[in-house]
């Protein structure tokens, strides 16, 4: 089966004068002029919206834009126990910035941080929706840490409250659930500890669950990494900043499907849908035999808006033309 | 023994200088009468600044909707691409790179110019450093990271050239991406030093390097070539700070944050008091100045100027 795919986050703001309605809004907060109750609201109009745009660029898989995401790691710190929020740190070398976790005590889940986000989102019916999360591990070892903690015990907990959420997520009709995963590409070393965190997070998504382990920003090319100690239905592959990702195709491990990341989601430079296609066609019997999600390899909101419409867009049409040409049905 | 103080850049903008704005997109002024409205908001933050007993002033930046896009949107080679947000509900214009960069005249002098003599003691000039420039914006037009910032840095070094002949004896360069790659931390050593070397003998090089990560990159970020280098702190508590302090070239100042610009909350003065004392253990008393972390520009001026009231009477 071939799909065309959104990564996870969508550009909140555009040029046009609604699309500027959530940036307004939260400097009229600022200046005591909206409550907090406004800008809630706007943001759920934003998030509709923006589950409603990724639809009408036709993309099979959507997901909500991640908009309400204060970071994509302090946004989980309001439904934890044992973290705070430490200083700012830069998402890998992206020009985004978040606050950085910090571990305070035993990291426990006491309330639902996207089950609500998840259910307004299926109300706009997209064809089909995308829980994000993040990477367990990834988060622990950017967190803050008292000195000699364990980071593995605290990756280990955060797995445990995102299979709580991943749990009411299925419950709330989800059955697409990404994990966030990017250490991966520079810590093979740790390969086990993800599979051992992702692995409780998948079981949670539910029997029959597609579950994406995403990996960006590199790739999985250490031949030390054990392909197929990874849980998920299928494998997130940055094809754009791992060019070294390309073999990695042929070492999957049969049956495992892939979401592969072609469209650079970092760059506003054009990219066609035949451009992609002509970089796939050495691994047509490869993809061919399994499940493949095509799109850009991150996410969307490190470009304007209507680029990240554009990026969607190529990776319909190449969708439709990997369709028509190798005769694939999605 | 009392400390010196100074700013990073930004001031919160008054109401009359965002209706100047949006008038002025809207075509409903002309940019002279937009000139003299952002000259009026400037006269204001230097009182503000004078007042609270700043020793180092800036121009509160009333002409920049952000550090990075008013100066590049006025070099030939970069378009704007659209909104991106960085961080919480902030957003930036993102400049495009799409041809060779170059510049048609000084772009913050005349500002400067204005400032310095609107003032009544010494105004640091704020330029954004060609690393962060880049880093910044989407290069379509360069072959290599290297060979962008090397052609912002001829524009960068052009503009503070031309501001030290106009009488700045402080410049700053704001590199707040200075440590997102480690690797490329030579390739930056390299081009301030270029950057900086007119100003050799005529005026101090500042570097502002942002919410740089310490506890990684401090100790290399210590010694990039400058007379004084300022960062942020204050945000997570001084991680890595005795490394980067254990760093420092003897003949370095250096302005650590003591108040967080991006917390509206409002830190007392017994706060900040023991935030210095804990820098004074670590860095030599004639060579530390007491900076905020950052730039007021998204801060309410009643919470910027009881942020800055309390780092003031600490410091002193």
């Amino acid at each position: 089966m071939i799909r065309s795919a959104s990564h996870s986050s969508y550009p909140r703001i555009g040029d046009g004068e609604w699309d500027q309605q959530l940036r307004r809004t939260a400097r009229e907060r600022d200046r005591g002029l909206a409550t907090d109750a406004d800008f809630r609201a706007v943001e759920d109009e934003v998030a509709s919206l923006v589950v409603a745009e990724q639809s009408r660029a036709f993309v099979d898989i959507v997901t909500d834009g991640l908009v309400r995401w204060s970071g994509p790691f302090s946004h989980f710190a309001r439904g934890w126990d044992g973290v705070a929020l430490d200083g700012l740190s830069r998402w890998f070398e992206t020009g985004l910035y978040d606050r950085r976790i910090a571990v305070t005590g035993p990291v426990k889940r006491c309330e639902a941080v996207v089950v609500r986000d998840a259910k307004l989102a299926l109300d706009v019916r997209p064809k089909h929706y995308k829980a994000v999360l993040p990477g367990p591990v990834t988060l622990a070892f950017s967190a803050r840490v008292a000195d000699g903690a364990d980071r593995a015990a605290v990756a280990e907990e955060v797995a445990a409250a995102l299979a709580a959420e991943a749990l009411e997520l299925a419950a709330a009709g989800v059955k697409i659930v990404q994990l966030d995963e990017p250490i991966l590409c520079r810590r093979a070393d740790l390969a086990d500890l993800v599979a051992r965190c992702a692995a409780k997070v998948f079981e949670a998504a539910g029997e029959g669950a597609t579950t994406i382990l995403s990996t960006y920003f590199g790739d999985l090319s250490d031949p030390a990494l054990d392909l197929a100690a990874l849980p998920g239905t299928h494998l997130g592959l940055d094809m754009v900043h791992g060019a070294a990702n390309w073999p990695v195709l042929v070492r999957l491990p049969e049956g495992r499907g892939v979401h592969l990341g072609l469209f650079d989601a970092r760059t506003v430079r054009p990219e066609t849908a035949e451009e992609a296609f002509e970089r796939i066609v050495p691994y047509r019997e490869i993809l061919l035999a399994r499940d493949v999600m095509v799109g850009p390899q991150c996410g969307l909101e490190l470009i304007p808006r209507d680029h990240a419409f554009d990026k969607l867009l190529q990776a319909r049409y190449l969708k439709e033309k990997l369709e028509r040409e190798w005769r694939w049905h999605s | 023994m009392a400390l010196l103080t100074t700013t990073i850049g930004s001031f919160p903008k008054p109401p009359a200088l965002h209706e100047a704005r949006r008038r002025f997109a809207e075509g409903g002024i002309e940019a002279g009468a937009l000139f003299e409205v952002e000259n009026e908001a400037t006269v204001r933050a230097l009182r503000f600044q004078e007042d609270l007993g700043l020793d180092l002033l800036v121009d509160g930046e009333m002409d920049r909707a952000d550090p990075i896009t008013t100066f590049a949107e006025r070099l030939s080679g970069v378009e704007i691409a659209g909104w991106v947000r960085v961080y919480g509900d902030r957003y930036v214009r993102k400049p495009r790179i799409v041809g060779p960069v170059g510049r048609a005249g000084a772009s913050t002098v005349e500002r400067f110019r204005f400032a310095r003599g609107a003032a009544s003691r010494d105004v640091k000039a704020v330029v954004p450093g060609p690393y962060s420039l880049l880093d910044g914006s989407y290069d379509e037009h360069y072959a290599s990271r290297r060979a962008a910032c090397a052609a912002l840095a001829e524009v960068v070094r052009d503009e503070v050239r031309d501001l030290a002949a106009a009488g700045a004896t402080d410049i700053q360069i704001d590199e707040p991406a200075a440590g997102a790659r480690t690797d490329e931390l030579p390739m930056l050593a390299e081009l301030l030093a270029h950057v900086g070397e007119p100003l050799r003998g005529r005026a101090r090089l500042w570097v502002y390097l942002g919410y740089a990560d310490l506890e990684g990159a401090g100790a290399a970020l210590a010694k990039l070539p400058a007379d004084g280098v300022l960062v942020a702190a204050a945000h997570c508590d001084y991680a890595g700070i005795e490394g980067f302090a254990r760093a420092l070239p003897s003949d370095r100042f250096v302005g650590v944050g003591v108040i967080d610009t991006l917390r509206a909350s409002v830190e007392s003065e017994e706060e900040v008091r023991a935030r210095i004392a804990r820098l004074r253990e670590l860095i030599p008393s004639d060579r530390l100045w007491v900076v905020p972390d950052g730039g007021f520009r998204a801060l309410r001026p009643d919470a910027a100027r009881a942020k800055l009231s309390a780092m003031v009477r600490a410091a002193k």
